[in-house]
């Protein structure tokens, strides 16, 4: 009965600079367009949830084709969104962003991690932390740990 | 894409942690490191961070009765032991002990594993007002003790002028004592300080990137829209120097209406909004009571309110201790 009364090695959450030096990765699956008026236009692949599919097949309704959802993003979004480029760390996003918009450090962080946030409750995007900083600026493989969310690799599943 | 890229400048983050600035909030007044910023807020309680996690807490409260330093301890000393620490009043240290001469002073310490923490118990005979500062100490913080007595040594908690200063980010003002904090919020680009005062609610807005918000309209759209404006006329003038609207309802009209007024059972609101260009931000003032406002009283509120470095009121000048 040891399973029970074991200490499960819970890692700590990360603090604020460990979630601020995350790069963000794009979904390989998102296409995007840029609009006329400089907005951004995202394209994503959306699939039903796996139990549903199950459902409909058993259903006789066969498996539901990948459908493709539309995420326009503002001017601010649409700025950040082009600085995702799988390289630069939140917390220089954060301040690129303050600095075009000229806006308080904290309140930048706040916006973009907040804009981050969404995009990864949709799966566009993926958090990959490095734990040596640096070491992408010369375009070398990333040392240390590497976490590639899911979404990464796998088309988003839309939440019925 | 790349000409976005290529405005980041990673040194900046540095140079703002060497610069100090003000934080003024609701009677208490103090410096802190430039990269020191505010991470919860409450009516009485400020909890500040940087990079590595929580750095400092403040904590204030009038006193009602004789003070006891050694019964707060005591129950700051319980909490600490149900979380698994380990508490220790303890003497000041020398350098602290010049930072906060004037008040009655106690020192503290507790030990939680991941989380050390050095505080002192303050309390202020003057205007009776009790406040705990503690430093807290994480792994890579940097939190040392010449910043602790820094802080510590502008630390004021009341004026000799009726006023409360309030400086939190980018945002100054200093309001008659009369206008008591009621909510505020802080979300990105948009922040809120409501109060309840003499003549009703007043409301302090301030808005950023000004130049997206008014993207595809002009200031006084944007009141009606997005500032609580719906309904009134605005007409445009300036607000220290800014281009600005102002707007109210209607004075009552017709004997029937003057008396209503005047038993104070209307509801009248009076929006100035004001654009500082140069900082890209949107500043807003609302009142909102049962008489009609009248422009001294809009004045006084919207000369009061600025950014941190336009410096429209002078939240440092007032008596310290």
């Amino acid at each position: 009965m040891g399973w029970l009364t074991k200490d499960r090695a819970t890692p700590l959450p990360p603090t604020r600079g460990e979630a601020l030096d995350c790069i963000p990765v794009k979904n390989r699956y998102v296409r995007e367009e840029r609009l006329e008026n400089g907005d951004v236009l995202v394209r994503y692949p959306v699939t039903v949830r796996p139990w549903m599919g199950v459902l409909a097949r058993w259903l006789g309704a066969g498996a539901a084709p990948p459908r493709t959802a539309k995420l326009q993003l503002d001017r601010l979004g649409s700025g950040v969104w082009a600085m995702l480029d799988g390289q630069t760390s939140l917390r220089r996003i954060a301040a690129a962003f303050a600095e075009t918009h000229r806006l308080e450090r904290k309140e930048a962080e706040v916006a973009v991690t907040q804009f981050v946030r969404q995009l990864g409750r949709r799966g566009l995007i993926g958090l990959r932390r490095d734990s040596t900083p640096g070491c992408r600026r010369d375009g070398s493989p990333p040392g240390g740990r590497q976490h590639t969310s899911r979404e990464e690799r796998r088309p988003p599943v839309k939440r019925p | 894409m790349g000409s976005v890229r290529s405005e980041v400048n990673p040194g900046r983050c540095a140079v703002s942690a060497r610069n100090w600035k003000t934080i003024a909030w609701n009677g208490v007044r103090f410096t802190v490191p430039g990269d020191w910023d505010p991470a919860r807020v409450g009516r009485r309680h400020l909890l500040l961070e940087s990079a590595p996690g929580p750095v400092m807490e403040v904590k204030w409260a009038a006193v009602k009765g004789r003070f006891s330093g050694g019964r707060h301890l005591r129950k700051l000393a319980r909490r600490v032991g149900r979380n698994g620490g380990v508490f220790r009043e303890t003497a000041l240290p020398a350098k602290w002990r010049t930072s906060v001469a004037g008040f009655e002073a106690e020192g503290f310490q507790w030990d939680a594993g991941t989380e050390r923490s050095s505080g002192v118990l303050l309390y202020c005979p003057a205007c009776r007002i009790a406040s705990m500062i503690q430093f807290l100490e994480r792994p890579g913080a940097d939190i040392t003790t010449s910043n602790a007595a820094r802080v510590l040594a502008s630390f004021q908690d009341h004026r000799s002028d009726d006023r409360t200063a309030w400086a939190l980010y980018d945002m100054v003002a200093l309001l008659p004592d009369s206008f008591a904090l009621e909510r505020c919020r802080f979300e990105a680009g948009r922040f809120v300080l409501e109060f309840n005062g003499p003549v009703g609610r007043l409301t302090l807005y301030r808005w950023a990137p000004a130049e997206v918000l008014l993207q595809n309209r002009n200031l006084a759209d944007f009141a009606q829209t997005v500032a609580g404006g719906k309904g009134l006329s605005f007409r445009s003038f300036t607000v220290h120097g800014h281009p600005a609207v102002d707007g109210g309802d209607p004075l009552p009209v017709g004997p029937g209406g003057r008396l209503r007024a005047r038993l104070g059972l209307g509801r009248f609101r009076r929006l100035r909004l004001w654009r500082v260009a140069g900082r890209n931000r949107i500043l807003g003032v609302r009142l909102e009571g049962r008489r009609p406002i009248e422009d001294p009283e809009m004045q006084v509120v919207s000369d009061a309110y600025g950014m941190a470095d336009e410096r429209p009121c002078d939240t440092a000048s007032a008596d310290p201790r």
